[in-house]
């Protein structure tokens, strides 16, 4: 006999934790709260509303339902990326990758009318009727909503330089010829002023991880380059550092950036409904008291 | 401080590794030679084959000499008599199965040459313990397996120069270590190893040994040098455990590393049920490399 009595239970055991899983998988289904936070934190936050839905979250729940993934401008094709590996989908046609700008109220023609202040999805314009209006920069997502409200023409859109962001920087200088395989020899370690695990740093970092790299101290590399001339394979570490850390910026500062956005917008959203509330309930004490006279 | 680029690294560590070699065909047999050549034949070939399948890498990344290493590895860890099919299919293991499945050099998890060795052991476990004897000429068991199952008998008892043991260590066996340990010696002198990976693996070896010496009672577990000068322990404490890419880079890592390594050498040697355990302490010490060497950067790095 060259199974034991007691065989038949594998498979039992196999086919018994099969079906647990399918039960789990159909029956306990993920809180799609959860799901749809997933969604909207990859989604760049503008509230431009240019995909059809009043802002980022709603279209995340739309995504969930099953809209398509090309419908976000601000986020580009990068943003198509993220959206199609969290859902499974894919990306349909592919948006170019966006400009940062920025509006600009020329304020020798702003007439005061209050359109574009009511527009705007992240309070980013100060200004009251019948007086100047302004766009406060740092708030401004560039969503373009001010745009067709505005009577006279006088907001203007002004592309930002991409500054800090990966693309503006110029590849690694390194010499394809002579770069070889890490053998982890560990002659950067030796190196490293700050005792960083510089080989370690390089694999994460160009394994596009980079919250590993960070984790591992990125963050702490001061860029100084001597590991550069101690590797036996001639591998450019410095370079690939000085891009993973612009990367690592560059995103962290759009993430701030991002957060901020959905913060005004999810602050305006409740004061608009909060604004409707009162306005529906003195509306229906009118109503209670009989007053009829308008 | 000179820097040097993979491929000389690599093939000064294969130079140094000639003596030890040459003195293994001298006095153990002279098939050693020819299975360096057929060992460094196969790696290379091997090499090749699964540089063109991967797509990655030119041809010119062969001559970083990481194959030729490993081959040699090999050579001086197998008996000389083992068949070639065995050999061949050893370092087939180690350049592809070792290596280029993990995504090539400096990807891999497990020391290759180490794989391959095990391949075989769990393979062909006789081809691979037929070592030819040095007293009568024919092949039998190597003086570890002898000390193992010495049914009782002290250390003074066995350690005669009939059943094949010598000063230090097993006849012959000793000076192949002492060359392997010159050689070694060469390789730390031009900085071409993490010095506290063998020298961790020695001390860890010679630890557990000397604790378990027992006076040379029959229960003994063997002397320090008896452990260090028999089997492949030189061989394994210069050239296979100062793998770079396998070892952390941690210093406190390495000596961890090391002394794993040669404890569990020495416990596999006693207790359990293979002739050599140096190729299971490697890769088991080797699984232990990515955790020593993030838990130690994490250390240093709380986050």
């Amino acid at each position: 006999m060259i199974f034991p009595d007691s065989f038949w239970l594998i498979p039992c055991l196999v086919g018994i934790a099969a079906l647990l899983l399918r039960w789990s998988h159909t029956r306990l289904n993920a809180d799609s709260d959860v799901l749809i936070d997933a969604v909207d934190a990859v989604l760049p936050q503008t509230q431009c509303a240019q995909c059809g839905y009043p802002g980022c979250r709603p279209y995340a729940e739309a995504l969930m339902a099953g809209e398509s993934l090309d419908l976000c401008p601000p986020g580009g094709a990068s943003t198509q990326q993220a959206l199609a590996q969290l859902l499974g989908r894919p990306v349909g046609r592919t948006l170019p990758n966006p400009q940062p700008q920025r509006a600009i109220i020329d304020e020798t023609r702003c007439i005061g009318c209050f359109l574009c202040v009511e527009a705007c999805p992240v309070d980013a314009i100060v200004g009251a009727p019948q007086y100047l209006h302004t766009v406060i920069e740092d708030r401004c997502t560039g969503c373009e909503l001010c745009l067709p409200p505005c009577p006279v023409d006088c907001i203007d859109l002004i592309t930002l330089d991409p500054i800090n962001t990966a693309a503006a920087l110029p590849p690694p200088a390194s010499d394809p010829r002579r770069e070889t395989a890490c053998i982890r020899c560990g002659a950067c370690h030796t190196a490293c002023p700050e005792g960083l695990q510089p080989d370690l740093l390089w694999w994460t970092a160009r394994n596009t991880q980079p919250d590993l790299a960070v984790e591992n101290g990125l963050g702490d590399c001061i860029e100084c380059g001597l590991c550069n001339p101690v590797c036996p394979s001639g591998i450019d570490l410095l370079g690939v550092f000085v891009q993973a850390r612009a990367r690592v910026a560059s995103r962290d500062r759009m993430e701030a950036e991002a957060q901020r956005a959905r913060k005004l917008f999810e602050e305006r959203q409740a004061r608009l409904a909060h604004l409707d509330l009162i306005a529906r309930e003195r509306r229906e004490a009118r109503i209670r008291s009989g007053n009829r006279q308008w | 401080m000179v820097v040097r680029d993979t491929r000389s690294i690599m093939l000064l560590v294969a130079a140094c590794m000639v003596p030890g070699l040459l003195l293994e065909a001298m006095l153990i047999s002279p098939e050693v030679l020819v299975n360096v050549l057929i060992g460094s034949f196969t790696a290379i070939g091997i090499e090749i084959v699964c540089l063109k399948i991967r797509g990655a890498g030119t041809i010119d990344t062969v001559g970083d000499g990481s194959a030729l290493v490993t081959a040699l590895i090999l050579a001086a860890a197998l008996p000389p008599a083992v068949p070639a099919a065995v050999l061949i299919l050893a370092t087939t293991a180690a350049v592809a199965l070792g290596k280029h499945a993990y995504g090539g050099l400096g990807n891999n998890v497990f020391n290759p040459a180490m794989v391959g060795y095990a391949v075989a052991l769990l393979s062909f476990p006789l081809a691979m313990s037929s070592w030819p004897t040095v007293v009568d000429g024919l092949s039998g068991a190597t003086p570890l397996t002898l000390f193992k199952y010495r049914s009782g008998a002290t250390v003074a008892d066995i350690w005669q120069p009939g059943n094949g043991f010598g000063t230090l260590g097993a006849a012959h066996w000793e000076w192949i270590n002492l060359a392997f340990l010159g050689g070694g010696a060469v390789v730390m002198a031009l900085r071409l190893a993490a010095w506290r990976v063998s020298a961790g693996m020695l001390s860890g070896m010679a630890l557990l040994a000397g604790l378990g010496y027992d006076s040379g009672s029959s229960g003994s577990m063997g002397s320090p040098f008896y452990h260090w000068f028999t089997g492949g322990t030189m061989l394994a404490a210069f050239f296979v455990v100062t793998d770079p890419v396998t070892h952390p880079n941690t210093h406190t890592g390495q000596w961890l590393f090391g002394g794993l390594v040669g404890i569990l050498t020495v416990l596999i040697r006693t207790f359990g049920s293979h002739p050599d355990g140096i190729a299971f302490a490697v890769l088991l010490a080797n699984a232990a490399t990515p955790y020593l060497d993030r838990r130690l950067a994490l250390a240093r790095n709380p986050s």
